[in-house]
């Protein structure tokens, strides 16, 4: 009786989470038909208007339309993050595949390895290597799945592991299937679970990052928009002339946008590993 | 003699389920009861209900419940007995006590919490509580921690802590769960010895029988949350009324002989389950067609009482 | 216990080295020309050339490797371009605030995230359990820098009560000798004003840092605590008569204490990337300041620097953690 009232709530959470970022999708693919004015318009003649009719989120210091902006924002905000966790997994999964089905001295290598890497705070790494490569949005996309390699590889590895002991992965090797075999087609299959919730809860994580790393300038180069430089470009006007909608719409973009991720992450978590339901 | 415990028509449900049907059981000064019976029969309910520490959804409802003659009706009354009037001696030792103190530090804290003890005073009556537990280096295992003693030594730490607040009954919940065989042993005869010495009387909450048979004076034997046979430990072995209790006596006979063990056909009922007058009866040999219908009466013989429509003896008066 | 220091220290030795070996390789490995990048575009290309040699450019990059490592272990990271000094003076100079903000925001995240996390814990379900759940998840979706901003438009822009976010003394007020810790060397010195301005300063920073970094303490000392008041000798302690505010803050938050320990390392880990983004809002001189700057003008020895300290910093705070650990739970010990 309280486990299909539980069920239900968990459900509710997924599909606000959806909802949520299925709105967001179309937002950033139907940004010309959503926002009637240009993102890219510079025009003195409309500085610094506060929110009205004609813009809705008001200008900026360039005359830009501020919800034009928030709006095609989404489309380079959305791109950068989930390109990033894209092959953060297609490099991720695969390590993890194969150290922790070998296991050994492959595995440990590869362990101190990541050892090292995530000694560096993932956003001051982030920022090293963006300094040096120089910013863009194919550079941003390449540091920041850097960085969330690591986190794909542990996951899987530790997957593997407990299911390499599985019967039916005995019975795999018993018949004489090849490593690789077994790796792809009785292993592989067992990891897609955490796998797309870390890919939720990553996604979320990468939008912070981007935004992050747009905030201190490493990110989509002006006149581009991208919400995290959107609201660095609002810091001094709020703080010396009191104009607060420059900075606030883009922040409330950049929480929605995650807030649906993490709704979907935990109750897809949920989903995948009953266990941790009774846990709660 | 009266009883210093005394429980009459004890029920639980925990959300909706019924756990404990009316429990009925008393211990005298100076003795040591045994509460047996499958697992699933209630008998931990039982001790947690009287020490008030069933989980938040249980609803708890008593005939009568006294100790020492004062109300413990009242849930306020059964907490404060906890350590005070009442010990506990807990299954799984090891797991017991808590990992990141010392044992004399837990024991300390026992002390100055239970009798109100300055430190240095209760340090000097941990290590006797230690000596008293038969530990033959008490300052040793007085500076370990749990993870570094055996699970026997724990349980022993554990019977200190229980005796640590001078309390007048103790109840040892399987306290022998999880530890080796040959220290089973040790462990029940100590909890008989310091229960003796300590003037307290026991409750020994076991599924083995052959325990009772070495420790308790008495026996209740519980089925399907109610207890449905009483007596001593030798009416109990000999002629128990009950043909529950007396199966479970002749398997345990048999085991003991190194027969091939059996078991009483059927499963034991979960709660929920729905029970007909007596709850024994679809694995009874004896039950006839009241058994289903009508609830089982309370028999007297000697000092047995029993719930059962065709008890095993002739002489059967129904009350 | 001293055999489980120098362990973990001869453990960290390995961990050491490739980091500088990440940092060295971000530094010079990565495409484009490095003495290009330190002398600055305007350089002539023989400017550019002398500056090649001089760093050792020209040889080959295991050896440039060692030249970089004898460098490192004399404390040297370079000249910043910017300011003219050596990167490590600058950092040393600027550590102070950045440290005293974490510190701040750290105790703030922890005293309010332990009891909340236990809260919820006991009351398992209940509306603080789910206010909890809430606050966690929308405080992972707000990102810190913006979180700041929006408390400066608040209680600077429209109520007034904070003082503007611009440094860690009002402007014209002079800072106390002594450590660069403001607010210690100002109770040492008995400087009550100064110690009240600075305090008012590091408030909302404080607040912004620390702020996500509650919802994942929360968290995890909720489920730590749960599992804790489900464990045997939780059981054993209520029946031995232990109840109320004794069984909560002796036994139930002492015992969920390693993990609480674990997670504030990693926050703080996260705290040195935050750090360079509240400073930058608050235009606190601190490290993360003066690396946003080097950013801007692209110093490289100065972001590489912070780059690499933040990583020492990272693996030392973890040291810590790990030796507090070995303290508060007697059986990490045995491992």
């Amino acid at each position: 009786m309280t486990t299909t009232a539980t069920k239900r709530k968990w459900d509710r959470r997924l599909v606000v989470g959806l909802i949520m970022f299925g709105a967001m999708i179309c937002v950033a693919v139907f940004a010309p038909w959503i926002a009637r004015n240009d993102p890219l318009a510079i025009d003195f003649a409309t500085q610094f208007l506060a929110p009205s009719a004609d813009h809705w989120f008001g200008t900026g210091r360039l005359g830009f339309d501020i919800f034009a902006r928030v709006v095609y924002a989404a489309r380079y905000d959305l791109v950068i993050s989930m390109s990033a966790v894209l092959m953060s997994i297609v490099i991720g999964h695969p390590i993890g595949l194969v150290v922790g089905y070998l296991g050994g001295r492959v595995d440990s290598l590869t362990m101190r390895a990541l050892d090292v890497i995530q000694s560096f705070p993932a956003f001051i790494l982030a920022v090293g290597v963006l300094a040096a490569l120089g910013e863009g949005v194919f550079n941003l996309i390449l540091v920041i799945g850097f960085v969330g390699i690591p986190t794909f590889v542990r996951l899987v590895r530790a997957e593997v592991r407990s299911l390499r002991e599985h019967s039916y992965v005995e019975a795999g090797r018993a018949v004489g299937n090849s490593r690789t075999r077994i790796m792809v087609r009785y292993i592989a299959p067992g990891t897609v679970g955490t796998v797309v919730t870390q890919a939720a809860i990553s996604c979320g994580w990468a939008i912070l990052l981007t935004a992050a790393l747009g905030f201190i300038g490493l990110g989509v180069p002006l006149p581009d928009p991208e919400w995290g430089a959107m609201i660095a470009e609002g810091v001094e006007e709020m703080v010396v002339g009191g104009r607060w909608w420059i900075s606030v719409f883009p922040g409330i973009a950049i929480a929605i946008t995650i807030f649906s991720l993490s709704l979907i992450g935990e109750s897809i978590a949920d989903l995948v590993e009953p266990t941790r339901r009774k846990s709660r | 003699m009266s009883a210093i415990l005394e429980l009459r028509g004890l029920e639980v449900e925990i959300e909706g389920l019924p756990i404990l049907r009316g429990v009925d059981l008393e211990v005298r000064p100076g003795e040591i009861l045994g509460v047996v019976g499958e697992t699933g029969a209630g008998k931990s309910m039982t001790a947690r209900a009287i020490l008030d520490l069933l989980p938040a959804a249980a609803t708890v409802s008593f005939e009568e419940c006294t100790f020492g003659g004062t109300d413990f009706i009242p849930p306020r009354a059964r907490q404060l007995a906890r350590g005070h009037q009442i010990g506990f001696v807990p299954q799984r030792p090891r797991g017991s006590l808590n990992p990141v103190f010392r044992v004399g530090k837990q024991i300390v804290d026992t002390l100055r919490r239970l009798r109100g003890m300055a430190r240095t005073q209760a340090r000097e009556e941990a290590l006797n509580l230690l000596r008293s537990v038969r530990i033959t280096d008490p300052e040793r295992v007085y500076r370990s921690y749990p993870h570094e003693l055996s699970g026997g030594m724990c349980q022993r730490v554990c019977i200190a802590i229980a005796l640590a607040g001078e309390p007048e009954l103790i109840i040892a919940d399987e306290p022998t769960t999880g530890l080796d065989v040959t220290i089973q042993a040790e462990i029940l005869k100590l909890l008989g010895e310091v229960i003796a010495e300590h003037n307290a009387a026991g409750m020994l909450i076991t599924h083995d029988l052959g325990v009772v048979a070495d420790v308790c004076d008495r026996v209740a034997v519980m089925y399907a949350g109610r207890v449905i046979n009483l007596g001593t430990t030798v009416e109990i072995y000999r002629e128990a009324l009950h043909p529950y209790a007396n199966q479970l006596v002749s398997i345990a006979g048999s085991l003991d002989s190194g027969g091939t063990p059996q078991e009483i056909p059927g499963r034991v009922p979960n709660p929920g389950d729905e029970l007909v007058a007596c709850a024994f009866a679809p694995r009874c040999f004896r039950a006839e067609d009241d058994c289903y219908g009508e609830e089982p009466p309370l028999v007297h013989i000697g000092g047995q009482m029993a719930f059962c429509h065709h008890p095993l003896t002739s002489e059967a008066v129904s009350v | 216990m001293g055999s489980y220091i120098a362990r973990r220290l001869i453990a960290l030795v390995p961990i050491l080295i490739g980091v500088t070996m990440v940092a060295f390789l971000v530094s010079r490995g990565l495409p484009g020309d490095p003495a290009r990048l330190y002398a600055g575009m305007q350089a002539s290309e023989g400017e550019v050339q002398a500056i090649r040699v001089s760093l050792g450019l020209d040889k080959p990059l295991y050896h440039q490797y060692w030249i970089y490592m004898q460098g490192l272990i004399q404390g040297d990271l370079g000249f910043s371009l910017r300011t003219g000094f050596p990167v490590a003076e600058d950092i040393r100079n600027r550590l102070p605030a950045t440290v005293e903000m974490v510190i701040f925001a750290l105790a703030f995240a922890l005293s309010v995230a332990l009891p909340l996390g236990v809260w919820a814990a006991v009351r398992r379900g209940k509306l603080v359990d789910r206010f909890s759940r809430f606050i966690s998840t929308l405080g992972v979706a707000i990102p810190d820098f913006w979180a700041a901003l929006i408390l400066v438009m608040i209680f600077f822009v429209f109520l007034g009560w904070a003082p503007a976010p611009v440094g860690r003394l009002d402007l014209g007020a002079s800072p106390p000798d002594g450590t660069g810790f403001y607010l210690l060397d100002s109770v040492v010195r008995g400087e009550w004003g100064t110690f009240t301005n600075a305090l008012g300063h590091i408030i909302l920073p404080m607040i912004s840092l620390g702020f996500p970094a509650i919802a994942p303490i929360t968290r995890l000392t909720r489920n730590a605590t749960l599992s804790v008041l489900q464990s045997d000798y939780i059981a054993f302690g209520r029946a031995s008569g232990l109840r109320g505010a004794p069984l909560y803050l002796k036994y139930v938050l002492r015992n969920s204490l390693p993990g609480a320990i674990t997670m504030t390392g990693l926050i703080s880990g996260y705290m040195i990337g935050g750090a360079v983004l509240i400073e930058r809002v608050f235009s606190w001189p601190g490290v993360g300041l003066y690396a946003y700057n080097s950013l801007e003008r692209t110093d490289h020895a100065a972001i590489q620097g912070v780059v690499l300290l933040s990583a020492v910093t990272y693996l030392l705070v973890f040291l810590v953690v790990d030796l507090l650990q070995s303290i508060v739970d007697p059986r990490v010990r045995l491992k």
